[in-house]
């Protein structure tokens, strides 16, 4: 998968207990959302209230986990969101990489198009270079 | 007014990123920004592809609403339509804000435990 959103954040924890954090249900209620269930799917409901439905489809225990998540009000706005720990000496490294998700019928710009290796910050930057001219100031 | 292809629906952020995924259309993006229009003919000799090759990337960036075609003569004729590129810059920043606050309430949360 490719990144189009990308955090990384050192914590002040060890890869294991950094591991309960994006696992345990306490934890991840502390900080991401409450853990619950939405017609028998696994869901999430964030402090500001918006549950989100959620599947798992990577799960390396441990280092990483992924996932798709979509506002349950909005479930064309899916996308997938990878988290990677990565130990660094006495903490522990936090990746994040969010991307968005071609949604089903959505024509040939799928999500197999984005697997094609690209550089996140270059589009980015393209982006913003397009920005820059004045195109997007102009009509946004 | 020449007559215009009708808009293509921009389909969201997700079609962009995959459209800018190709650094080669990438290129061909941003010499149709630089030009302000420019036909497949312009742009070939612009980017080391075929003039075939130019087609087949503006018809993507088409798809993905980040340029509209005009017919003018033989050739289309391509503009930028930037709004989908705005919206998937507000996406980057809007789910960028989010996390910052996710990871803003983590990082706190483990510092606490020191």
């Amino acid at each position: 998968m490719n990144d189009v959103v990308h955090r990384t954040v050192s914590l002040d924890a060890s890869p294991a207990e950094a591991w309960l954090l994006l696992t345990d249900p306490t934890e991840v209620a502390a900080w991401l959302g409450t853990p619950t269930e939405v017609g028998g799917q696994l869901g999430l409901v964030e402090p500001d209230g918006t549950t989100r439905r959620l599947i798992i489809d990577e799960l390396d225990p441990g280092r990483r986990v992924g996932f798709t998540w979509w506002p349950a009000a909005d479930p064309e706005a899916a996308s997938h969101v990878t988290l990677t720990l990565t130990a660094d000496g006495d903490r522990t490294s936090l990746t994040v990489e969010e991307t968005p998700v071609a949604r089903a019928g959505g024509g040939r710009c799928s999500i197999a198009d984005a697997g094609v290796a690209w550089d996140e910050r270059l589009v980015d930057l393209e982006l913003r270079c397009l920005a820059g001219t004045g195109a997007i100031l102009v009509t946004a | 007014m020449p007559s215009s292809s009708p808009p293509e629906r921009p389909r969201g952020p997700d079609a962009v990123f995959a459209a800018l995924a190709d650094p080669t259309r990438r290129q061909v993006l941003r010499s149709v920004a630089e030009r302000g229009t420019a036909t497949a003919t312009e742009l070939t000799g612009q980017v080391a592809v075929s003039r075939q090759a130019v087609v087949k990337h503006l018809q993507a960036l088409a798809e993905a609403g980040l340029v509209a075609a005009e017919r003018q003569g033989r050739e289309q004729r391509y503009r930028l339509t930037p709004e989908p590129m705005a919206d998937a810059v507000a996406w980057m920043a809007d789910v960028g804000a989010r996390w910052d606050v996710r990871l803003d309430r983590l990082r706190r949360r483990t510092s606490r435990r020191t």
